[in-house]
C-alpha cells in the first residue's frame, strides 16, 4: 500500500527544486506583509468581552450597549479614605491632580462645580410648580418647618417668590444612589465606619479596552496607591474595567511567554536527547517558524486585530506544529539508505491526513460565532498548514547525510512494540476494560455544565475586594444591567421611564428603597409636568388649601395675594428635555440619554439591585418601548446555546469520522481505529465530572480538537505500526501535551478549558491507540 | 410708587432696632474697654453651656412671629447642636465644616459650608459669639458695648459684604452668659432667642458626642 501510495505522490507532485522555489516565494511575501503588520502596529486585544459574539441582532440595542461601554465601562471611579476628612482632601487633590497631568484621563471629575447650584436654580426654578415635591399636607407641614429653621433667612427673599418650598422640595426627592453621600468641602463624600471616603471619577481616553492605553493606567494606580499611603496614610482605591483589563494583559503576556519558551524549550531538549544532533533541530525551526509567522500574519490580515487569548492558545501550537518533523526524521531512521525525498514520499499520506484531520479539528473553533474563536481556528490552522507546507517543500532536502545511530529512545520502543504485539484480550483485560467504563459512566453522570459568563473571569482578589468596598459606599449601581426606555419622540421615551419607574416601585419596595436614576426624574415628561401643575392649583386654589396656610401663619395680605396669584391662571412652559440636555445642570446625568435611533429616541435607567427575570418580563410586556438588559445573563445564554450546538456538531463529526475509518480500514478494523477517539472523549468528560469542574463551551471545543490532533495517533498506528512511527506518536504527543499542559496551568478560564480537557483526552487517545494496530 | 412712600416701607425694619439705638452709638475695640475684656474672657472659658431656649422668630411676611423653644448644646471643640421640640420635632446643628438640619419626616439636609461663602462667614460668626473667640469678632464685625459686669449689651455690626446681605446687625446681651440673642437680618426678620436653665461646664456625655458626628 505504501508503494502505490508514494507513486501516486510522486505523479502528483512537482519536482523538488521548483517546490522549493515556491516555499522561498511564499516565505519572501510572508516576511514581507509581516514587517508591513509590525510597522503599522498591531492591535492586540485583551479583555474577554472582545472576544465573545455580538449578542444583539437589533441595532439599537447594539447602539445603546456601545454608548455603555463608551461611556460608563470606560470610566474608573476613584476612593480616598482616611480617618480625618482633612487628610483625606488634602489626598484627594493631590490625586486630582495627578489624574489631569497623567494625560490618560478626561472628565476627571473631583470637585463638584460650586456653580452646580447656580445652574440648577437657574434651570429649575422657574418650573418649581410643575416638578415632583411634596403632596398634600406634607407640602404643608414641611413648608412650615421651613420657615423656623435659620438656613430660610440665608435663602432671604426667595421666600417670596416659594414660600412652599417647592424648588427645595424638588432638590430633596432627586434620586441618589446612596443617600449617605454628601457634599463637603465641594467634594463628594461618604462616611462610614469611622472613614471618610472621597469620591473622584474619570473617564479612559481611547478605547476602554485598548492594550497601550490599558497598560499605562495600571501602574500608575499603584503607584499612586504607593503615594497616598505614604505621604497622607490614606488608602487610595480605584475600580473600572480598564483595571481588569491591564492586569489581565499582564497576566496574559507571562503566560504567552512562559507557554511559549516552555514549549520551545521542551521541543529543543527533545531533539537534542533524542536524535543526538544539532541538525534535525536546526532543520525543524524552521517549519515551526514559518508556521507562527504565517499564523500571526494571517490573523492580522483577516481581523485587523489579535487577541492575547489568541497568542496564548496559539504558543501551544508549537508542540503541534513539531509533529511533522519528529514523522520524518525517525522515517529517515526506519530507511536510512534511502533519500530524504524517499522518507517524506513514505509518511506524506500519514502526514497529510494527520494535518488535514488537525486542521479540521481547529477549524471547527470557527463555528461557534464568537471572534475569538475564529481567530484562535484562522491562527492555528494557517500556522499548522504552514509547517505541513514548509516540511513538504523543504524537508526533501533536508538531512541529506543518513544518521548513523538510531535515536535514543529507539530500542525501548521497539521493546514496547514487542510486548505490544504479545498483547491479546484475556480475561483480565474483558475486566479491567467494563471496570474502566463502570467508571467513565459514573463521571459522565456527574457531569454539570455552567454557562455563566463570569466563571469565565477571574478577576485578580485584591481588584475584587478593592471593588465591593467602592460599590458598597456609592450605592450598588448594577454596572452589567439597565433598562432600555425607547418612543418615537424625547417625551414618549420619559413618560415611559415614568411608567416603568412606577411599575418597580410597586413591587420591589421592600425591604430597602428600590432605587433608579434615570433621566425622567431630572426632567418629567410634558404630560407630568402638566399633572404636577394641576395637581397644586387643584389643592392649594380650588380646595383653597393656600389659603388656609397662609392665614393661619399669619402671612401679610399683599404677600398672600402675590402668592396666590403665582397658582391661578395659565400654567408656565414646562420644561422640555431638550433645554435640559444643553444645560449645565445635566452634566452629571446626560449620559443617561442615549439620544436619536433609528427608531426615535432612547434612554437608559440606572437601579441598585437586580431585577429578577419574572418582574423584568411582566414589566416588558406593561409598558411597551421598555427592555431590561442583562448583558451577562444575554452572553451566558448564548454561550449555553453554543456549547449545545458544538455538542451536536462533534457528534455529527465523530460520525463523519467513524465513517472515513470505515471507508479506509473496512469494519472491524475500522471500528477497532474509532475506539481511540471516541473513549478518549469521553474519558476527558468523565474526568471532568470526577474532578467536578462544570463543563462549558470551550470544553466541548477542546474535544473537537482532542478528536482533530488524537485522530493523528490512531491514524498513524493504523498506516504503520512500526516503532519508529511509534517513536515519533509518542514525542509528538509528548510536546503537544506539554504544551497544552502550560495552557491547562493558565490563570485564564478559557485556556485552562482548553488545557485540562486535551491533556486528558490526548493521554488517553495516545494509551488506547495502539489498539489501532494492524493485526 | 413715589420714593418717599418706599422709605416708609423700610421704615418698620429700622423701627425694630430702635431699642438698641443707644447700644450702636458706643463703638468699641477690644483690649481697650474692661468691661467688655472681662466678658470675653468670662465667655471664653466656657467650654460647654447647655441651655433650654425659647424663639421668636418675626418676619417680614408674617403678621404674627414664629414661636419655638427647645434645648440647645454649644461645645467648644465641636459647634453648636440646637434642638427644637415645640413645635416641630428638629434638630439644628453647626460645626465650622457644615451645617445640618434634619425635621421628623424629611431626609437629613448637610450643607456643605466650603461651596457657600456666606454660610462659611455665618457659621465662624455664631461659633465665635459663643466661644467668644474675639480675634474673629474683630475681624468681621464692628463693635458696639454698653452696660455692666451683670448686665451688658453687645452690639455687632458685619464688615464684609457677603455677610452684610443677610445680617444687619446682632445683640447680645447677658451676665454671667449669654441670655439673650437678638438677630436682625438685611431682608427685615428679626429673630431673638432667650437662653434660660444655664449650665456651663463639665464635659459631653458620649451620647452628645456622637450627635456632632451626625
Amino acid at each position: 500500500m505504501a508503494n502505490a501510495n508514494a507513486s501516486n505522490v510522486n505523479q502528483a507532485m512537482a519536482s523538488p527544486p521548483l517546490r522549493r522555489r515556491w516555499w522561498f516565494g511564499f516565505v519572501l511575501l510572508l516576511i514581507a506583509t509581516a514587517a508591513w503588520l509590525v510597522y503599522r502596529g498591531p492591535k492586540i486585544d485583551t479583555d474577554l468581552l472582545a472576544l465573545l459574539p455580538p449578542t444583539e441582532r437589533d441595532p439599537v440595542v447594539a447602539e445603546a450597549l456601545d454608548h455603555v461601554a463608551r461611556h460608563w465601562t470606560a470610566k474608573t471611579i476613584f476612593l480616598v479614605s482616611h480617618p480625618e476628612f482633612d487628610q483625606a482632601q488634602a489626598a484627594a487633590q493631590q490625586l486630582a491632580e495627578a489624574l489631569v497631568d497623567s494625560g490618560l484621563f478626561r472628565d476627571v471629575q473631583a470637585q463638584l462645580d460650586p456653580r452646580l447650584e447656580e445652574a440648577y436654580f437657574d434651570l429649575y426654578f422657574p418650573h418649581r410648580a410643575q416638578l415632583p415635591g411634596p403632596r398634600g399636607d406634607s407640602l404643608f407641614t414641611k413648608a412650615e418647618q421651613a420657615l423656623y429653621s435659620p438656613l430660610t433667612s440665608i435663602y432671604g427673599d426667595l421666600l417670596e417668590k416659594d414660600p412652599l418650598f417647592l424648588f427645595a422640595g424638588f432638590l430633596e426627592q432627586l434620586p441618589k444612589l446612596n443617600p449617605a453621600m454628601q457634599v463637603r468641602g465641594g467634594w463628594l463624600t461618604v462616611e462610614s465606619q469611622g472613614q471618610h471616603h472621597i469620591l473622584l471619577t474619570a473617564t479612559n481616553k481611547g478605547e476602554a479596552f485598548h492594550a497601550q492605553g490599558g497598560t499605562g493606567i495600571e501602574p500608575l494606580i499603584q503607584a499612586w496607591q504607593t503615594r497616598a499611603e505614604e505621604r497622607w496614610q490614606a488608602t487610595l482605591r480605584a475600580v473600572g474595567v480598564v483595571r481588569y483589563a491591564s492586569r489581565a494583559a499582564q497576566q496574559a503576556r507571562g503566560e504567552v511567554t512562559l507557554i511559549s519558551t516552555g514549549s520551545t524549550l521542551a521541543v529543543v531538549l527533545l531533539f537534542l536527547i533524542v536524535f543526538r544532533g544539532p541538525r534535525p533541530l536546526l532543520w525543524s525551526f524552521i517549519p515551526i517558524l514559518t508556521g507562527l509567522i504565517t499564523a500571526f500574519v494571517m490573523t492580522l490580515l483577516v481581523f485587523d486585530r489579535i487577541h492575547v487569548i489568541t497568542l496564548g492558545f496559539g504558543a501551544s501550537l508549537i508542540g503541534v506544529c513539531v509533529d511533522y518533523n519528529f514523522h520524518f526524521f525517525c522515517e529517515r531512521f526506519h530507511h536510512p539508505k534511502q533519500t530524504p525525498a524517499f522518507a517524506l514520499r513514505s509518511i506524506l499520506a500519514a502526514i497529510g491526513l494527520g494535518a488535514l484531520t488537525s486542521a479540521i479539528g481547529y477549524a471547527g473553533l470557527a463555528l461557534a460565532p464568537f471572534p475569538g474563536l475564529r481567530q484562535m481556528a484562522v491562527f492555528s490552522t494557517s500556522g499548522l498548514l504552514a509547517a505541513f507546507f514548509t516540511v513538504v517543500c523543504l524537508f526533501g532536502h533536508a538531512h541529506a547525510t543518513p544518521p548513523q545511530k538510531p535515536p535514543r529512545g529507539y530500542r525501548r520502543v521497539r521493546q514496547l512494540t514487542t510486548h505490544l504485539d504479545k498483547l491479546c484480550w484475556n480475561g483480565w483485560a474483558t475486566a479491567a476494560a467494563v471496570g474502566l467504563l463502570v467508571i467513565m459512566a459514573l463521571g459522565l453522570y456527574r457531569l454539570d455544565a455552567n454557562d455563566d459568563i463570569r466563571s469565565l473571569q477571574k478577576p485578580p482578589a485584591d481588584l475584587q475586594r478593592e471593588e465591593t468596598v467602592i460599590k458598597q459606599l456609592i450605592g450598588n449601581p448594577e454596572s452589567g444591567r439597565f433598562l432600555l426606555v425607547e418612543g418615537h419622540d424625547r417625551n414618549q421615551v420619559l413618560a415611559r421611564e415614568e411608567a416603568a419607574r412606577d411599575f418597580l416601585a410597586q413591587h420591589l419596595d421592600e425591604p430597602q428603597p428600590f432605587v433608579t436614576q434615570g433621566i425622567s426624574q431630572f426632567v418629567p415628561s410634558l404630560s407630568s409636568q402638566r399633572a404636577r401643575w394641576r395637581e397644586l392649583q387643584q389643592t392649594l386654589i380650588d380646595d383653597g388649601a393656600l389659603d388656609a396656610y397662609l392665614t393661619r401663619m399669619g402671612f401679610e395680605p399683599a404677600f398672600a395675594a402675590a402668592i396666590e396669584g403665582q397658582f391661578s391662571g395659565e400654567m408656565p412652559e414646562p420644561l422640555p428635555l431638550e433645554n435640559w440636555l444643553k444645560h449645565d445642570a445635566s452634566r452629571y446625568a446626560r449620559d443617561l440619554w442615549l439620544g436619536a435611533t433609528a427608531r426615535g429616541f432612547a434612554s437608559m435607567v440606572l437601579f441598585n439591585r437586580p431585577i429578577d427575570q419574572d418582574l423584568a418580563s411582566a414589566l416588558e410586556q406593561q409598558v411597551p418601548g421598555v427592555r431590561y438588559i442583562d448583558k451577562v445573563a444575554d452572553v451566558s445564554r448564548v454561550m449555553k446555546r453554543y456549547r449545545q450546538l458544538t455538542m451536536l456538531f462533534a457528534a455529527i463529526s465523530y460520525a463523519l469520522i467513524l465513517l472515513l475509518l470505515l471507508w479506509r480500514y473496512g469494519f472491524l478494523h475500522g471500528l477497532r481505529t474509532f475506539c481511540p477517539p471516541i473513549i478518549a472523549a469521553l474519558f476527558a468528560l468523565a474526568s471532568l465530572g470526577w474532578l467536578g469542574v462544570p463543563i462549558n463551551l470551550f470544553h466541548i471545543i477542546a474535544l473537537l480538537l482532542v478528536l482533530g490532533i488524537g485522530i493523528d495517533y490512531t491514524i498513524f498506528m493504523a498506516e504503520s505500526g512500526v516503532p519508529s512511527t511509534l517513536l515519533a506518536v509518542l514525542l509528538s504527543f509528548i510536546t503537544t501535551c506539554l504544551s497544552f499542559g502550560f495552557l491547562a496551568l493558565s490563570g485564564n478560564p478559557v485556556l485552562q478549558a482548553f488545557g485540562t480537557t486535551l491533556v486528558i483526552g490526548l493521554l488517553a487517545a495516545l494509551v488506547l491507540a495502539p489498539l489501532a494496530r494492524r493485526s | 410708587m413715589p420714593t418717599i412712600m418706599i422709605l416708609f416701607w423700610f421704615m418698620p425694619a429700622w423701627s425694630d432696632t430702635a431699642p438698641y439705638a443707644d447700644l450702636f452709638e458706643n463703638p468699641v475695640q477690644m483690649g481697650q474697654h474692661e468691661t467688655l475684656d472681662r466678658v470675653g474672657e468670662r465667655l471664653q472659658q466656657v467650654n460647654v453651656l447647655r441651655a433650654d431656649f425659647r424663639q421668636e422668630k418675626q418676619m417680614k411676611m408674617l403678621r404674627r412671629p414664629l414661636l419655638s423653644s427647645g434645648t440647645y448644646l454649644f461645645a467648644a471643640e465641636h459647634g453648636i447642636y440646637w434642638h427644637t421640640v415645640k413645635p416641630f420635632d428638629s434638630v439644628f446643628m453647626l460645626t465650622p465644616q457644615a451645617i445640618y438640619q434634619k425635621s421628623a419626616g424629611s431626609e437629613a439636609l448637610a450643607v456643605d459650608v466650603a461651596t457657600k461663602p456666606a454660610l462659611a462667614g455665618f457659621t465662624q460668626v455664631f461659633l465665635s459669639l459663643f466661644s467668644g473667640d474675639s480675634q474673629v469678632l474683630e475681624e468681621k464685625f464692628a463693635l458696639f458695648f454698653q452696660g455692666k459686669d451683670e448686665d451688658w449689651q453687645l452690639g455687632l455690626r458685619p464688615k464684609g459684604m457677603v455677610m452684610k446681605k443677610v445680617i444687619d446687625r446682632l445683640v447680645l446681651q447677658g451676665g454671667e452668659t449669654v441670655t439673650q440673642l437678638d438677630i436682625f437680618e438685611a431682608n427685615g426678620d428679626h429673630t431673638r432667642i432667650f437662653f434660660e436653665n444655664i449650665q456651663t461646664g463639665g464635659a459631653l456625655s458620649d451620647g452628645e458626642r456622637e450627635r456632632f458626628k451626625r
